[in-house]
């Protein structure tokens, strides 16, 4: 433990570790000194000048963000002379600020504005200088900067540095300097990654979001805090909203949100989203009220059942939506139609990640959260651009080097990463996997794999324990590389990014875990959607039929028997086109329901149509990426029914009532499902040769590797996302083009 | 060919870099360095140098904007400057500004097309004895030489 100090401020007698300074100590002791420049969890600059205290003894005021304490010092806040010199202050920053806190978006949540009015500043005392050739607003889209109205603070430079691309410093000198980026371009010249960091730290109206405008004033929003739902991380957010409408998104404790969690919602706000269901009517649609959409799809349901028996009717459902929601839609299936044909989109992906996981370590435990991958002392990511992909993760990795933590990067790609990188592991586009298995020949041949751990485990390891001898011919790196970074790999507290989720990489992945014995927080799993896990575990729950069901994949191939499908927030026909006969298949249906936010190119082949309620819009639970359960508030308003209520009301018109009256209760038997599922932990060596279950189709398998490189798909190189992850991340209408226009 | 004018700029900016490698403080100088060789601070150059550097572009653009000693465009193969002092104010500066700014067709601070010119203006070259000063790259010129100015321009220009 540190020194401590014992300082008076303000009369009071405050004991704070030494190196404090004398605004946090303040702080400390519920002393709040105005500020401008100084941000909590940013490194202080002492620019401003409007933290002023006296000191004791000292004759100049000192400045209080920056100056540390001492002991025994004896420190006043609010004198009339530090007062006076604070009014100066503001006068100076006031005669260059041409606002007009009428119609200013940030107007009663300006700290300037606060602080002018405590001080009862005279705005008369200086001319307003406006600088010749004074910049107005930019022109960037998402951000507007009004840099007639900046303080210079600085702020916003120092918090792109720490967690954006930092792309902004102070330009120029003396009364013409501005906050800006390198020549002045715009951020989407100037690498902005658009997270809008910058935005939450600024204390005046310079830097707002542009979608919120005219939205709702400061006094009007009310905050409530959820998760995002964009990605499978699951970043704290807190969400405004005005005349029932959403303002703003910002971030919540973790103090960062990506551009997804910051302005990709706006799809939510969209014209374009269905606002009532619709029935199909010769070519075209017609609205219809619940009642009779909900009618019409449990007669259709019933009739195709009872004609064709119930295997010939089956559910598909994305990615997105919460355990209970996914709960209940597998029970639909399974209780109310008598079908275990009822898949999850998430299952449509080449990769099923989350049963490997579960089959290998039989729970969520040896998966790490972003604050996990914080802690980290060694870090392997594998995935191309998965910095860029996944910018919290980026972040995390970020803070763990600057920590000190190790970091192997294994892309094709100069990432962003890759230059952060101890070692990169530069491979050939899609030889990974053999990247990977040198790292694992490596660890064995070196003996530094957990003989003890390995013994525990079930199955046989045979597969990984003869992995073949790595050939450098096929990646293009060199053997030492990959054997510097294996033995760099075997030490500490490690944890493996990964956003290349093709089931052969996953396997590797999971190897080098168990080789090494970290079966727990050792795996951030990276998904485009929201609960890949609720989706994998919760959507076969308890089987009733006896007879398998059918996979997402297999039911949508065009020789499959089934003749009426519901399909849930995923977009088959936008994200494969022409594919497979996926169309076709859709097409030829007896019956197609689909439930979307929007029209989407699979809606448009439906019989009838229903609206959806957004990731805001709708409570639930989620498992996050460190394997925890996350609530999701209903933030928003909703704009339909809950989807448990629609799946309820389905299966009770099928003459197979659920009797839940909450989404509580649902909650409530989803915890006893998961809970039956912690039994101790079995360990099982994942097959490396052995593909086992694999729903993967047009992936190559591993034994093809030697194939030429123009064999794959030149997407392997830019996108880690397999197709059928596509389609779940396409049905988020943030990613359809409807939406862009 | 990009990958060739990349090759090119980092055996031109590699032996500046190494003379400074590890050491801190030195950015200012760095940076004069890399204008000495390249003659203006072209923004691959910049990105070249942040790059090795590890340091932002933004940071880089930071500093460098401060000082005026820095350029961002392409400057002349000769420097004409004009002192605008008070000495050489009152003995015809702004008269001999107009005079070159319409022989060169370009503003003070400006480079002509060409890349033969660049007209400046100065506060202060510390001889107001001679005012009106003009100085040719840092060379004050004398009556005589200020009188064959427009000639020698002409020369200069011509192909």
């Amino acid at each position: 433990m540190s020194k401590q100090i014992t300082l008076n401020i303000d009369e009071q007698t405050v004991t704070v570790p030494e190196g404090t300074t004398i605004l946090e100590a303040a702080g400390m002791a519920e002393i709040e000194i105005p500020r401008l420049c100084y941000f909590e969890g940013l490194p202080p600059s002492g620019t401003c000048r409007l933290c002023l205290v006296e000191i004791e003894g000292q004759e100049r005021l000192a400045v209080s963000c920056t100056q540390r304490v001492k002991e025994g010092m004896v420190v006043h806040t609010r004198t009339e002379r530090v007062s006076e010199a604070r009014r100066f202050v503001l006068e100076l920053i006031w005669s260059t600020h041409p606002g007009d806190c009428t119609t200013c978006e940030k107007s009663g949540a300006c700290d300037l504005q606060r602080y002018t009015y405590e001080y009862d500043v005279d705005k008369a005392r200086y001319p307003m200088y406006v600088p010749e050739g004074s910049p107005g607003t930019h022109d960037d889209p998402l951000i507007e900067r009004n840099l007639s109205l900046c303080i210079l603070c600085g702020r916003c430079i120092r918090v792109c540095r720490e967690q954006g691309q930092g792309i902004l410093d102070f330009m120029q000198r003396g009364m013409a300097t501005v906050v800006t980026t390198s020549l002045d371009k715009p951020l989407l010249e100037s690498g902005c990654d658009f997270c809008g960091s910058c935005i939450a730290v600024c204390p005046v109206g310079c830097l707002v979001e542009r979608n919120r405008k005219l939205r709702g004033r400061e006094w009007e929003l009310e905050p409530k805090e959820t998760r995002c739902g964009l990605c499978s991380l699951g970043c704290d957010l807190v969400i405004d909203v005005a005349h029932g409408r959403i303002v703003r998104t910002r971030p919540g404790k973790d103090g960062y949100l990506c551009v997804r969690g910051k302005f990709g919602w706006d799809f939510l706000v969209s014209e374009d989203r269905l606002s009532q269901p619709l029935v199909r009517d010769g070519d075209a649609f017609r609205e219809c009220s619940w009642d009779e959409a909900l009618n019409t799809v449990a007669q259709h349901l019933a009739k195709i059942r009872e004609a064709r028996g119930p295997d010939t009717v089956g559910g598909v459902i994305g990615g997105h939506v919460s355990n209970e929601a996914i709960y209940l839609f597998g029970k639909l299936f399974r209780a109310g139609v008598g079908t275990n044909n009822v898949d999850s989109a998430a299952g449509l992906a080449g990769a099923n990640v989350a049963a490997q996981v579960l089959d290998a370590f039989g729970n969520l435990r040896p998966l790490s959260s972003a604050a996990d991958l914080e802690r980290a002392k060694t870090i392997l990511s594998v995935g191309p651009e998965l910095g860029e992909s996944y910018p919290r993760a980026r972040l995390a990795i970020k803070r763990a080097v600057g920590k000190g933590a190790k970091l192997i990067v294994v892309d094709p790609s100069e990432s962003e990463l890759a230059r952060l990188a101890t070692i990169h592991l530069k491979p050939k586009a899609g030889t990974e996997v053999v990247v990977l298995e040198g790292v694992i020949r490596t660890l064995i041949d070196e003996g530094l794999h957990d003989t003890e751990f390995l013994s525990s485990c079930e199955g046989s390891s045979e597969g990984t324990m003869s992995v073949g001898s790595y050939d450098a011919s096929l990646t293009g790196i060199a053997d030492a590389e990959v054997q510097e970074a294996a033995k760099l790999f075997a030490k500490g507290r490690a944890v493996i990014a990964l956003s290349d989720l093709r089931e052969e990489t996953v396997a590797r992945a999971l190897a080098l875990l168990m080789l090494t014995g970290r079966s727990k927080h050792g795996l951030l799993a990276l998904f485009p959607m929201a609960n890949p896990w609720g989706a994998a575990m919760l959507i076969r729950g308890d089987a009733i039929p006896e007879t398998a069901g059918l996979s997402a994949q297999q039911m949508l191939d065009k020789d499959s028997p089934i003749a009426a499908l519901y399909v849930v927030t995923a977009d088959p026909v936008g994200s494969f086109g022409g594919k497979d006969g996926v169309k076709e298949k859709l097409s030829s249906l007896e019956f197609l329901v689909v439930q979307d936010l929007f029209l989407t190119k699979t809606a448009q082949l439906a019989d009838v149509v229903l609206p959806l309620n957004g990731f805001l819009e709708e409570e639930g639970t989620v498992f996050g990426a460190g394997g925890k359960l996350l609530t999701m508030t209903a933030a928003a308003p909703a704009r339909h029914p809950p989807l448990w209520q629609v799946f309820s009301k389905l299966s009770e018109r099928l003459d197979h009532a659920m009797g839940y009256r909450s989404i509580r209760e649902i909650r409530t038997k989803v915890k006893e499902l998961i809970s039956e599922g912690k039994e101790g932990p079995t360990y099982r060596f994942p097959s490396l040769t052995d593909k086992g279950d694999t729903r993967a189709k047009g992936l190559p398998p591993f034994s093809r590797f030697s194939l030429p490189e123009t064999s794959w798909s030149a997407r392997s190189q830019i996108s880690t996302l397999t197709p059928a992850q596509e389609a779940t991340l396409d049905s988020n209408p943030a990613n359809t083009e409807e939406v862009a226009k | 060919m990009a990958d060739e004018n990349q090759g090119e700029l980092t055996a031109r900016l590699t032996p500046i870099l190494d003379r400074y490698e590890g050491r801190r403080g030195v950015l200012v100088s760095l940076l004069q360095d890399v204008q000495a060789e390249f003659g203006f601070l072209e923004e691959k150059v910049m990105s070249t140098v942040a790059e090795a550097l590890k340091l932002p572009l933004s940071h880089l653009y930071g500093v460098t904007s401060f000082y005026s000693q820095f350029y961002f465009k392409p400057r002349g193969k000769h420097i004409v400057r004009v002192c605008t002092g008070t000495a050489c104010h009152i003995r015809g500066a702004p008269a001999i500004q107009a005079r070159l700014e319409d022989e060169l067709g370009i503003c003070a601070g400006e480079t002509t097309e060409d890349l033969v010119f660049t007209l400046e203006t100065v506060n202060c070259v510390g001889c107001c004895a001679l005012a009106p000063v003009v100085t040719v790259n840092d060379r004050v010129l004398n009556r005589r030489e200020q009188r064959k100015l427009s000639g020698w321009i002409r020369e200069q220009r011509a192909p």
